[in-house]
């Protein structure tokens, strides 16, 4: 049994517009010590998809269907006070933006322990201590001065040490990370991705990496899949991916990894901006930004399928083999081309 | 959802069952009824006392309040009209022997009148009343009535300790003048000379709260600010009303609140008179004029417009006479609300014109341009001085209309509170027409000719002889009426007044004012006294 | 911190100076003669002169300013070197001692104000909070319009309203006026009970306007504060709601309030103008409208004096709580 196993989980919000599907039917699995990236633009639809599993969507005016088994358990039908017992001790959480993800008012020690203290029945010192553990295995120098500090008073990068801290510090099975370092510098980006590798390893914790950037996926994923307009365009193992790319929106995501030798031109670019997910596109939702696009693609919902020649390999789009085969090689030439220059 | 009520349900819960507590405990006590078993509960809406001490209290309510707690040698009997304006012997045994050309004034102290903390009232307890009133520490505002006492000034400028031109002897207390003052007896009557223990009344210049009085009542208790009381004096033995054991003042009530409480009966009256000329038409058709709970009484008080006469618009008599004829006095009357006070062409007010009051110099029954015009073909600029109430602005808006009706072309300047009396008091000021009006100090006409019209007190600064007129003609006839006394002094002025509206028309005298009051409907035993502008305390009672 | 204070305090003093300087240059502009209005209206010119220089208003505004510091301050030199108390002058009016009329109306104000402000507070907090919780249901749809109203409607006719319902009709309250919170007398009514039932009405009326504020300001505080990233970081943590609300929303909402609070607490110090004018209270606001129609600029200075203290020191008060309530602050 997989540790989580998402099905056709599908997220609408009700909006005063209009209903809103930010996720639209997304299946995937992880094992225990695994990791998952999800790969997409911003309003793909790959935060939604977590902060669903993890029932942290404002439930006023969100409608949640399909299943998200953890361990076997439903999320989705949990009670919120199941749901409360398993956030924070059996899957946590990191987010993006370590300056505000952190409450101003209280010490991090204060946070820390909360987050012990709201799972393990122990004394407040014991929580201390164990707060004060994590701290030093995240890398927080001279942590026995710091536990007491604000968050104001730690770097971008400190900061988010202390949240993978709080994250890690009930053992969590499952650690979701949403874009844990793109308000990071480079640097310390991957100092973090780093750090969690690390600990994932220590914690043999199985991990979904949120991210924009494939590069981020290719360095620490197992499995990878990329979403457009709260669809899955492709996914599978993250070196079938790499190595044959089937989606033409995967092709411009590769395309868009940042080159050192900014002249070279880029092979391919993604054009326009990601649709309203109000008034998607027809058909493939991918076409009118598609260079590939043809006269099928407004008209025919592509269907997720497997590749033919690898049934781990899924993707949505409607182009023949050959050219995908000839595109996907082009790609991977033209980047080698371009890394070997 | 459910149980994000945690906080909100007992932070509710806690406003909500302290209002409940409160409104429980409120409504288990009883509202204060009807003031039984001899208390009157008065309530003075937007003022207190000035002061409580009779040689520094110089105020209507202070003085309705000393009144009722003082013995002055002569003072003026519990009674409304007329009669209620004629000096009577107080503490005195009888009216003063006058010997010395005028000049010398002697006093038989009545025997056995008691202060309410048992001691007996003596002839030099006025003498020590009189010397503490002159005291420069005590800085009384009496020295501007009675600088004619021998000696008087002497103390006030610091050159003597006593007033020499007061002394007692036994029963007897001799009062001497540096000049004869027909107006001295009117002035004695008020709460300056009331008779104070000297023990109880140190130099203190901001006075004592609480003294004990030899009239009927006596001041028991004072919180400045807040409230008064009055208790009846248990050794009095005069004939004077002090129906309720008790008065209480709340002072300082806010209008609206007190109104309402008058109505319903909490408090018996506000004795500075109903302020709300709105009420009063309501008011009248409900209970009727001077029957069961609305009254209304004319002060001796005059309104009037002064001209200046030191400037070209009014320097003539025809421009002043013109004037009288173009100013609208019924419309000027009208805003001060029903029953507000009657029209008037002359200065005096009907209590000091010995019957010359009333007569129709000018018209009182409306403007007449024509008539004005006639007068003063020629009228130009005209600056007109006035208040900036709203009531003010009413004013002026029809005076101006007068104005600009005989040709005029009339600028109004207005001013806050009092600002007005400093400014126009500078001689040269550059107005030419100013909104006044002046009520008694005491109940003489020299109050008003002497102060308003004698052109021998103008000086640079200070002034209130507005209409800056200073006629050697009538001051002549100022000083021939001044000597006399009695009924002869009283027609003396009035035809005097008559004169000075003919024939200077230094004023455009617009109306006397009334006093209009409310009463609840548990009090009765209402006398307005004239003399002191006041209800009659005493007489007061809860039915 | 030490330096933070000293700081502060040299500025206050500076204020302090500003403030009386323009209200007492003010005062001398006014061409109104207290002199005048002291002797009596039948005074003559050299009557009023000696009133004046009884006053002390005969002498240049600069001097009468100097010894207005002088009896300020609590120290003195003239006969060695010395404290004393400070002292406020006397009325222009009824000679009263300035310090024992600011000393009568402030207990008035203060009970007024701080009760008021605890009864906005009990209502306000709760009603800000629901309403942001749920946002357009029937209770904020409700509030609002409470909000709307009570930031319209005068505080005088509430006021009257109040006082013609519960008071007039209903006989709940007294009609107005102010009893002492302790003791009394037999003319005089007095004690905790009596107090509160004589400030009730008041409450209620001053606290209307303050409670649509601060339900606006909390609703939206807390409506901003529901989507702060750490209060989804307290969610995945796995806090109960409850505790999120508490720990995590409230203390950060209400941090601006308690700001706003103690500006708004420290302005009405210095008068509830209107309120006191309708209940007949005899607070700072009364008392400084009334002196300021007379022109009695003894008692006028002393209560915004008190006024000017009583702001300072909240602010002050303020800055040291928020600074110890956010650690985000360092006063320096």
């Amino acid at each position: 049994m997989p540790l989580l196993e998402v099905k056709d989980l599908k997220t609408y919000f009700s909006t005063d517009d209009g209903i809103v599907k930010a996720v639209d039917g997304v299946s995937f699995s992880i094992e225990k010590g695994q990791t998952l990236g999800i790969v997409g633009e911003s309003g793909s639809g790959k935060s939604v998809t977590c902060l669903t599993i993890m029932g942290l969507n404002s439930k006023r005016n969100t409608i949640s269907m399909g299943e998200a088994l953890f361990n076997g358990e439903d999320l989705l039908t949990a009670s919120a006070s199941r749901l409360r017992q398993i956030r924070g001790n059996d899957i946590a959480m990191i987010f993006q933006d370590p300056m505000t993800s952190l409450n101003p008012v209280h010490s991090i020690g204060t946070q820390l322990v909360e987050a012990v203290r709201l799972h393990r029945d122990v004394t407040k010192k014991q929580a201390r201590a164990r707060a004060l553990e994590l701290l030093k295995q995240v890398g927080i120098p001279r942590a026995e001065q710091r536990i007491d500090d604000y968050p104001h008073q730690f770097s971008g990068g400190m900061r988010q040490r202390v949240m993978i801290a709080m994250a890690l510090i009930n053992d969590p099975d499952l650690l979701i990370a949403d874009e844990p370092t793109t308000a990071l510098d480079v640097t310390t980006q991957a100092q973090i991705l780093a750090l969690i590798e690390r600990l994932q390893s220590d914690y043999n914790s199985a991990v979904i990496m949120i991210t924009h950037d494939l590069g981020v996926v290719a360095e620490i994923a197992d499995d990878v899949v990329v979403m457009y307009a709260a669809e899955v365009a492709e996914q599978g193992p993250v070196e079938r991916i790499f190595r044959k790319p089937h989606h033409p929106y995967t092709w411009g995501l590769m395309g868009s990894l940042p080159r050192l030798d900014a002249d070279v031109e880029r092979l391919v670019q993604i054009q326009g901006s990601p649709p309203s997910l109000l008034h998607p596109p027809s058909g493939c939702r991918f076409h009118p930004r598609c260079p590939y696009a043809f006269d099928d693609c407004p008209r025919i919902d592509p269907p997720l399928v497997p590749v033919s020649d690898d049934p781990g390999h899924l993707q949505a789009c409607l182009l023949d083999e050959d050219t995908k085969n000839r595109e996907a090689a082009r790609l991977l030439s033209g980047m080698m081309a371009t890394e070997a220059s | 959802m459910r149980k994000r009520l945690w906080l909100t349900a007992p932070l509710s819960l806690i406003a909500v069952s302290a209002l409940a507590a409160l409104l429980a405990v409120t409504a288990s006590a009883k509202p204060s009824a009807a003031n039984a078993g001899g208390t009157l509960n008065l309530a003075s809406a937007g003022a207190d006392v000035d002061y409580s001490d009779p040689a520094l209290a110089y105020g209507v309510l202070s003085w309705g309040i000393e009144y009722e707690t003082c013995a002055n040698l002569v003072s003026y009997p519990d009674k409304t009209g007329a009669a209620g304006s004629e000096l009577v012997p107080d503490a005195a045994a009888g009216m003063p022997v006058i010997s010395n050309g005028g000049k010398t004034y002697t006093f038989t102290i009545r025997p056995g009148i008691r202060y309410s903390d048992g001691a007996t009232l003596k002839a030099s307890d006025f003498v020590y009343a009189i010397n503490r009133d002159a005291n420069p520490a005590m800085q009384s505002p009496v020295v501007q009535f009675i600088g004619d006492i021998v000696g008087l000034n002497d103390v006030v400028n610091k050159k003597a300790k006593t007033v020499k031109g007061v002394t007692a002897k036994g029963n007897k207390l001799t009062i001497q003048l540096t000049q004869p003052d027909g107006a001295l007896l009117s002035k004695l009557a008020m709460p300056f000379f009331c008779a104070v223990e000297p023990s109880k009344t140190p130099i203190n210049p901001q006075g004592v709260l609480t003294l004990p009085g030899a009239g009927p009542y006596y001041i028991a208790s004072r919180t400045a600010g807040k409230q008064l009381v009055l208790k009846k004096n248990p050794y009095y033995k005069g004939n004077r009303p002090a129906r309720s054991s008790t008065i209480v003042f709340t002072m300082n009530t806010n209008q609206e609140a007190t109104f309402l409480a008058i109505k319903s009966g909490q408090y018996g009256l506000d004795p500075n008179g109903l302020d709300d000329p709105n009420a009063a038409q309501g008011l009248a058709q409900q209970y009727g004029i001077n029957k069961s709970r609305f009254f209304v009484n004319s002060l001796v008080e005059t309104d009037y417009l002064a001209l200046n006469t030191s400037r070209p618009a009014y320097a003539s008599l025809a421009k002043r006479k013109a004037a009288n004829y173009a100013i609208d006095r019924p419309a000027l009357l009208r805003a001060r609300g029903y029953l507000g006070g009657v029209r008037t062409t002359t200065l005096l007010p009907k209590a000091l014109s010995g019957g010359y009051w009333g007569a129709k110099i000018f018209p009182i029954k409306g403007a007449d341009p024509a008539k004005a015009k006639s007068f003063d073909p020629n009228c130009g600029d005209v600056t007109v001085w006035g208040g900036n109430t709203t009531f003010a602005q009413t004013q002026e808006g029809i005076v101006r209309y007068n104005l600009s009706q005989m040709g005029c072309k009339p600028t109004v300047r207005q001013f806050g509170g009092f600002a007005i009396y400093t400014a126009a008091g500078v001689k040269g000021a550059d107005f030419d027409m100013m909104f006044t009006g002046w009520n008694q100090d005491y109940a003489d006409p020299i109050d008003f000719y002497g102060v308003l019209l004698d052109g021998r007190n103008i000086h640079a600064s200070n002034n209130n002889n507005y209409s800056y007129l200073n006629s050697a003609e009538l001051n002549k006839r100022i000083d021939q009426a001044n000597v006399l006394t009695g009924a002869a002094r009283l027609k003396a002025f009035g035809k005097l007044d008559v004169w000075t509206a003919t024939q200077l028309a230094p004023f455009v005298a617009i109306d006397n004012r009334n006093y209009r009051q409310f009463l609840a409907p548990n009090v009765a035993g209402y006398v307005f006294q004239p003399a002191f502008a006041s209800v009659d305390l005493g007489a007061l009672y809860v039915k | 911190m030490i330096r933070y204070l000293i700081r502060r305090i040299i500025w206050a003093f500076a204020l302090f100076i500003v403030v009386t300087l323009i209200s007492f240059v003010l005062f001398f502009l006014i061409p109104a003669d207290p002199a005048k209005e002291a002797c009596g209206k039948a005074c003559t010119a050299p009557q009023v002169a000696r009133v004046a220089h009884y006053l002390g208003t005969d002498r240049p505004v600069y001097t009468q300013y100097g010894k207005f510091l002088g009896r300020l301050a609590p120290i003195s030199f003239s006969g060695g070197f010395h404290l004393k108390s400070p002292n406020l002058g006397r009325s222009f009016v009824n000679r009263r001692d300035v310090n024992t009329v600011v000393g009568q109306a402030a207990p008035e104000t203060a009970s007024l104000v701080f009760g008021g402000m605890v009864l906005w507070m009990l209502f306000a907090i709760p009603i800000g909070i629901l309403s942001a919780l749920r946002p357009r249901s029937l209770l904020d749809r409700a509030s609002m319009t409470g909000v709307l109203i009570g930031v319209s409607a005068h505080p005088v006719w509430i006021g009257l309203i109040l006082i013609y319902v519960f008071a007039y009709t209903f006989h709940l309250f007294p009609l107005g006026g102010y009893a002492n919170f302790f003791g009394g007398s037999l003319t005089q009514a007095g004690g905790p009970i009596e107090w509160a039932k004589h400030l009730v009405l008041p409450w209620m009326t001053f606290a209307f306007l303050y409670t649509a504020i601060y339900v606006r300001m909390i609703r939206s505080n807390v409506m901003e504060t529901i989507n702060e990233d750490y209060v989804r970081t307290a969610r995945a943590k796995g806090a109960p709601e409850s505790r999120v609300m508490r720990s995590h929303i409230l203390r950060n909402a209400l941090l601006p309030i308690v700001t706003m609070l103690g500006m708004d607490v420290a302005a009405a110090l210095g008068g509830a103008i209107f309120t006191e004018t309708v209940f007949g209270l005899n607070g700072l606001g009364y008392t400084s409208i009334q002196s300021l129609q007379q022109y009695d600029s003894p008692t006028v200075m002393g209560i915004i004096v008190f006024a000017t203290t009583a702001i300072i020191v909240m602010n002050l008060l303020v800055d040291l709580l928020y600074a110890w309530v956010d650690p985000r602050i360092r006063l320096t």
